[in-house]
């Protein structure tokens, strides 16, 4: 009695919450239900997270799959949007998308600027090198003088390693696409990529070799980021998060794109 | 043969087993050659594709910085290139992983611009390019690697030098600008670990690796981490080929000791060359793995075949093993089937016979062929009880097997016994398959068990004693018999030696004369003393005989033996009576004789003489009349025992009968000598002999007769001389004597049977008829007599025709005599038939009668007097001589009486030399063989001969034939075995009155061998001639040790005529199976010893011996003769 009781009660503050809502905001959950569209950010290049395929053009991802159960959730279809992670924060704050969501590592600079969900994923940092390298054949050997290595711009790597590099030297370049080349023709030993990163890196390039920390050498939580003003999108989308996490909706598109291991507890 | 094809088969399965072996290696070595060829070929082939995908890949990477240079080019006009340069550098090098960076240099080799601005400022070396030739080519060359990851942190070189391997080396390739208007060098570092990735990740490390070199043999960059560039000759040995060709394969060891399949192949633009290097132990250890797993494969079944093949083989093996066994076993039994001595039948359920061995024909008679199929019942004999042979069924049927004894036929007739077994032969699951019968022919067996046992009671009943002993003559057995002879019972005696029985009585000579005789002919026989378990000593007759094995050695000694002690008494007392006077103990006429004999012989040898002293009492006839036989005996007696006191050692005197007795004076040197005696002799007899009181008082006559005389003179004549001159004696006055005077008695003998003589005696009737029977030996039955004249002489007694008749030789009184001859037999005819007595009676008629003109009326007229007589019951009889001294006269005289019924007979046939031509003119229906021929016949083969001959001619001419002078049974028989069934003489009958016929012919018997004994067959005449040789042989030599002949008879044994005879005319051939014939070789070859052994003795003047050996050589004569008549017989 007492339950249904409270079930009542909630169901009933819902409601009022939400008319609340709408009654005082032109709210983007409001704004996502009517037009049946959830604007979605997402990194094209982010290989098992949001992985624009270059010859079908088509996406695919865990953040893809999860953005896809959102929307149906929102009542609203996914549309996608081109971002990265250097364009990260202006996507979102400047209305160019509703969420972002390919696995943003939750950085004090990025939490500053965004409202990041629950983390779904957390992973290491991993370096990938050529398979010929000589010099590099453990963690251990990265962190040497006469070593390069190299990050992208605006990754959660770049600050990371600016701390940690004592010896080698540190080059940041522009895209995740130069790295990589800085990498092969052997200008760089090697560059710092996460956990999905690397994954794509062994299954597409038949010159990268994985190092992998011996120990865990910096975990970083991945979530979904949205406008810091969103509160109801926010709480919904936790909701609908903790809703896939929970009956293992998540766990299901992890293991499709094989992460699995990186699943946030 | 057996292990021979079993080697055989060995062999085959040796050689199949290597041969498969072999051939399954040389696959497998093949196959691992060949897969170990394609490895190496597929490996070059892997080599070569490596080595064409490098240097396209090579090719068109340089082809790239190539195509860069020339989009560079047109940037610098006049030597100057645009701001920003940098920047765009490194944009056209982001695509092109293979360079590091990209710099522009002037011609002092300064950079100008560089992807890399560390870079810019920098000056470059430009010499140690390559080609280092026509400098102002605008074309790619090569510099020496430099260690370094950029050009800026690079160490330059001008020359190679040989880089360590973990370090970032980088490959400096210039190519001049062209239409720069000032001289501009694009420089560019290629990424060795582009092509080294590119290359690791199609081969892997472990395969082999790849080898950029620059055509003049620097290495550039190397996918193998062990190798370091700079070094020149990495790639071994194809740079010496590559100005030939540029590209090629080869296998090689490379500096660094690898080896490798080498396949390299020069860049078609470019100065570089790229060698894949395929590590031969590499493609080698794939193929050692496959050919591991082959071996593994192939080894384990080649060994598993191997296996399965040494178990067929010992399987076949076993197989033909057993096989053999089998085959063996089969032999076996067939030879089993095939030899047994019994007979073997083996017949269907049904009982039909299937198979029989060879010795069931050698039993029942039948052969296989014969009887197969049909039921063994043809055998049988029809002498079993009804139900016997239901039984026999019942009992196989249900026990399975049946034995038993059956009378069975033979297929020839014979009923002969069989013991059969006969057993159900059942297959596996007890289906009955056969029945086999084994025979075995008892009939044999049971005669000898039969025999056996008949012997068995011989031995207990037995009258005689018998001892079976050892070698040694230990006693083994012995019967009741000798018990009750000896007084010994068996348990006494077994087990001690014969010798126990011992008399003692004989010497060691005596017995060691036995035991050389027995071992020389296994046989003794004599007489012996024994001594009984009382002590008392008895004579025994005994015969031992050795019983001898195989190899004639002594296994026993049986000994039969009778006590003839009493039997010994017996000849004692019987030759007592036999020799002697049993009034006056006195040797009487038998012994005498013998004595008289024996004194002739020896008078023969050592030239003395003797006197034969005839002794008639004077006066005994009144002693005897007047005091009676009584006291007459009791002269005799004394007179007896007086008158051989008279006479000297070695005479003898012996009672002839009544009052006559007869002294033989020996060793007489004279004639005279014999007077003392003969005077002591008279002395005795007259001396008066006082006898219950009464002297009684004879005298003596006596005659005396010489020997030896002028004339020869056997003992009877020198008896009846010596009575004839005591009968003088007696005439001349009694109680004297009177010597024999042989002259005169010859010149007596002239006169007194003269002719006025025979006249006279003719009217006083003296003279008589004696007639002897004639006979049919072989039935026994009387065929007649013949009259034979005697002259009853008043005082010389019964005459013989011999003594009167040659003086009616030329006389007419012949005709007289022949005539009364005739009539009295006629008469006696007539007096018979009288008396129902039908004997037709012969008469000896003399030529000069039958001459008679009227004789052929005369015998008409007197058988006309005679009217009941038959012409047939006469026969007349005229002697051969006669006949033929007139043959026509005769012949046509034999042919009247023929006419008128009388029968003619030819007497002392064949003394006259009759031919065929005569014999066939002289009808006479019998003819007589003369006596001389018939006596001798036994001993002289001639004579045999002749009458042979006789026998031979009568046959032909179908004339009945008489043999005359049978003297002896043995006499009979062989005219019997000849062929002459008729006979007279002496061994039927003397001469006798004819008042003594009736009597004759009612007691007459025929001696029982002559008996129905038919003539020999023909072959057989030769055993009846040796009996004769050999008769006559033995006549020789005993005629000779007598001292009656001085020749020795042939003695060798070989020569003999008899053994002749046994080995050559048929003796042999014919009787040579049979069991005597060894006997009588035997036995003849122990008389030629015997004859030896006497003739040796006699040599050695032995004389007594000699004579003592005759009686045994008479005895071994007549057991061999006997033998030969069993020979005979048979």
């Amino acid at each position: 009695m007492n339950r249904r009781l409270s079930f009542a009660t909630l169901l009933f503050t819902g409601f009022f919450a939400l008319h609340t809502q709408a009654a005082d905001e032109p709210s983007r959950l409001q704004r996502i239900q009517s037009s049946h569209t959830l604007r979605v950010c997402v990194w094209p290049d982010y290989y098992g997270i949001s992985f624009r395929n270059p010859k079908t053009q088509l996406l695919s991802g865990i953040d893809i799959d999860n953005a896809n159960e959102l929307a149906k959730e929102l009542g609203a279809k996914a549309e996608f949007v081109d971002s990265s992670f250097a364009s990260l924060i202006d996507d979102v704050t400047q209305d160019r998308c509703d969420i972002a969501m390919f696995a943003i590592g939750i950085t004090p600079a990025r939490q500053a600027k965004l409202h990041f969900t629950q983390p779904h994923l957390a992973s290491d940092i991993y370096a990938i090198t050529t398979k010929t390298n000589r010099r590099i054949q453990a963690w251990a050997d990265i962190d040497k003088r006469g070593t390069v290595v190299v990050v992208a711009k605006g990754t959660l790597h770049e600050p990371i390693m600016k701390e940690r590099l004592q010896f080698a030297e540190l080059r940041v370049v522009d895209t995740p696409a130069a790295r990589e080349q800085e990498v092969q023709s052997g200008r760089a030993d090697v560059f710092m990529t996460d956990y999905p990163f690397s994954r794509r890196m062994l299954d597409r390039s038949d010159w990268a070799r994985l190092v992998s920390p011996t120990s865990t050498f910096h975990i970083t939580p991945y979530a979904w980021a949205m406008h810091p003003d969103d509160k109801h999108l926010h709480a919904k989308v936790e909701q609908v998060l903790a809703d896939m996490k929970r009956d293992g909706r998540l766990r299901a598109h992890a293991q499709r794109h094989g992460l699995e291991p990186i699943i946030a507890k | 043969m057996l292990s021979f094809w079993v080697k055989q088969r060995h062999v085959l399965w040796v050689l199949s087993a290597v041969v498969l072996a072999v051939g399954w290696l040389s696959a497998l070595g093949f196959t691992l050659w060949r897969l170990r060829e394609d490895a190496l070929s597929h490996g070059l082939a892997q080599a070569v594709i490596h080595a064409r995908h490098f240097e396209e890949h090579l090719t068109q990477t340089l082809q790239l910085i190539d195509f860069a240079a020339d989009s560079i080019a047109p940037l610098y006009e006049n030597g100057i290139g645009p701001k920003e340069l940098g920047s765009r550098l490194r944009e056209s090098l982001r695509p092109m992983p293979y360079l590091r960076s990209i710099a522009v240099l002037d011609a002092h080799g300064q950079v100008i611009d560089s992807s890399n601005p560390a870079n810019v400022g920098m000056v470059v070396d430009l010499q140690g390019f390559y080609p280092s030739q026509n400098p102002q080519a605008p074309i790619l060359r090569i510099g020496n690697p430099w260690l370094g990851r950029d050009f800026v942190s690079a160490s330059m070189v001008a020359k190679a030098v040989v880089l360590p391997p973990t370090e970032p080396h980088l490959v400096p390739v210039l190519r001049k600008l062209s239409g720069t208007g000032e001289t501009l060098w694009l420089l560019t570092a290629i990424n060795p670990d582009y092509f080294i990735n590119h290359a690791s990740n199609l081969m892997g490390v472990e395969a082999g690796h790849v080898q950029w070199l620059r055509y003049d043999d620097v290495l550039l960059m190397s996918a193998s981490p062990n190798e370091r560039a700079g070094i020149q000759g990495a790639a071994g040995n194809f740079s010496q080929g590559i100005a030939r060709n540029e590209q090629g394969v080869l296998e090689q060891q490379l500096p660094t000791g690898q080896k490798v399949l080498t396949a390299y192949r020069a860049s078609s633009r470019f100065p570089m060359v790229v060698a894949a290097q395929i590590d031969r132990d590499a493609i080698l250890a794939e193929w050692a793995s496959e050919a591991q797993r082959l071996v593994g494969i192939f080894v384990p079944s080649l060994l598993a075949l191997a296996a399965v093949g040494f178990v067929a083989w010992r399987r076949q093996q076993r197989v033909a093993q057993q096989q053999a066994e089998l085959d063996e076993e089969r032999n076996l039994a067939a030879s089993v089937f095939e030899t047994s001595s019994d007979a073997i039948i083996i017949t269907s359920p049904d009982g039909d016979i299937l198979s029989v061995n060879s010795a069931f024909e050698r039993v029942t008679g039948y052969n296989l062929a014969q009887v197969l199929n049909t039921n063994p019942r043809f055998m049988a004999s029809g002498l079993q009880e009804s139900g016997f042979y239901s039984q026999m069924w019942e009992a196989l049927l249900h026990r399975g097997h049946w034995d038993g004894e059956l009378v069975n036929r033979h297929k020839d007739g014979h009923l002969y016994t069989a013991f059969w077994r006969i057993n159900a032969v059942k297959d596996a699951v007890g289906q009955l398959r056969h029945y086999v019968g084994i025979v075995t022919d008892v009939t044999e067996k049971n005669a000898a068990q039969e025999q056996l046992k008949l012997a068995a009671s011989v031995f207990s009943h037995a009258r005689e004693g018998i001892m079976i002993t050892s070698p040694q003559g230990d006693l083994i057995e012995v019967n009741a018999a000798f018990s009750r002879i000896t007084g010994y019972q068996r348990d006494e005696v077994i087990g001690k030696n014969s010798n126990m029985l011992s008399s003692g009585l004989q010497g060691p000579d005596f017995y060691a004369g036995m035991w050389a005789e027995l071992s020389k002919n296994r046989r003794w026989t004599g007489e012996i003393w024994n001594r009984r378990k009382t002590g008392e000593v008895y004579a025994e007759m005994l015969t031992i005989s050795a019983v001898c094995d195989a190899h004639d050695n002594v296994l026993r000694y049986v000994a039969l033996f009778s006590d003839i002690s009493q039997q010994k008494e017996n000849e004692k007392r019987l030759e007592h009576i036999a020799h002697y006077d049993a009034l006056t103990g006195l040797p009487n006429r038998v012994l005498l004789a013998d004595r008289l004999r024996q004194a002739m012989v020896q008078t023969k040898r050592y030239a003395k003489k003797i006197a034969v002293v005839f002794l008639d009492l004077d006066g005994f006839k009144a002693v005897n009349d007047t005091y009676g036989h009584a006291m007459g005996d009791k002269l005799l007696v004394e007179l007896a025992a007086r008158m051989q006191r008279a006479l000297r050692e070695g005479s003898t005197i012996a009672r002839m009968g009544g009052d006559e007795f007869v002294a033989v004076l020996t060793d007489l040197s004279q004639n005279e000598a014999a007077g003392v005696v003969i005077d002591q002799l008279l002395l005795a007899a007259a001396e008066p002999v006082l006898t219950d009181g009464v002297a009684l008082e004879v005298s003596a006559s006596i005659g005396v007769a010489f020997f030896p005389q002028s004339e020869e003179v056997d003992a009877d004549q020198l008896l009846r001389q010596a009575d004839q001159a005591m009968y003088q004696a007696k005439v001349t006055g009694k109680n004297r004597y009177h010597v024999f005077d042989a002259e005169q008695d010859r010149h007596l003998r002239g006169h007194h049977e003269g002719l006025e003589n025979i006249r006279q005696a003719l009217q006083r009737e003296e003279f008589a008829l004696y007639y002897q029977p004639k006979v049919n030996m072989r039935t026994g039955e009387v065929v007649g007599a013949e009259a034979l004249i005697r002259w009853l002489h008043p005082e010389r007694g019964v005459l013989a025709p011999a003594a009167f008749l040659p003086a009616l030789e030329s006389d007419e009184m012949a005709v007289q005599m022949g005539e009364w001859v005739l009539k009295t037999a006629m008469t006696q005819i007539e007096t018979w038939k009288a008396q129902g007595l039908s004997l037709p009676v012969s008469v000896n008629m003399d030529a000069r009668q039958l001459q008679q003109p009227d004789f052929v009326t005369r015998l008409r007229h007197l058988l006309t007097l005679h009217p009941r007589i038959a012409p047939s019951d006469l026969e007349l009889e005229v002697l051969e001589t006669n006949a033929l001294d007139d043959i026509p006269g005769i012949s046509r005289l034999m042919d009247t009486c023929h006419q008128m019924g009388v029968g003619f007979a030819l007497d002392d046939f064949g003394t006259g030399y009759s031919s065929l031509t005569y014999l066939r003119r002289l009808p006479a229906k019998l003819l007589k063989i003369d006596q001389s021929f018939v006596r001798d016949m036994l001993d002289d083969p001639d004579d045999m001969a002749i009458l042979e001959g006789v026998l031979g001619l009568a046959r032909v001419f179908r004339r009945q034939v008489i043999a005359e002078g049978v003297e002896t049974v043995a006499h009979g028989l062989m005219l019997l075995r000849l062929g002459c069934e008729w006979g007279q003489g002496y061994a039927i009958a003397r001469p006798m009155p004819a008042s003594d016929i009736p009597n004759w012919l009612a007691t007459w018997r025929p001696e029982p061998s002559w008996l129905n004994l038919l003539p020999a067959q023909r072959d057989d005449l030769p055993l009846l001639f040796a009996m004769v040789e050999h008769r006559a042989w033995v006549a020789g030599i005993a005629s000779y040790l007598r001292g009656e002949r001085a020749a020795v008879p042939l003695l060798d044994f070989q020569s003999c005529r008899f053994n002749h005879w046994l080995q050559y005319e048929g003796g042999h051939e014919r009787y040579a199976g049979n069991t005597l014939f060894e006997e009588i070789e035997c036995l003849h070859q122990k008389i030629h010893a015997h004859a030896d052994v006497s003739v040796s003795l006699k040599v050695q003047n032995q004389a007594d011996a000699v004579l003592e050996r005759i009686p045994e050589l008479y005895a071994l004569r007549d057991a061999l003769l006997e033998k030969l008549l069993m020979l005979l017989n048979k």
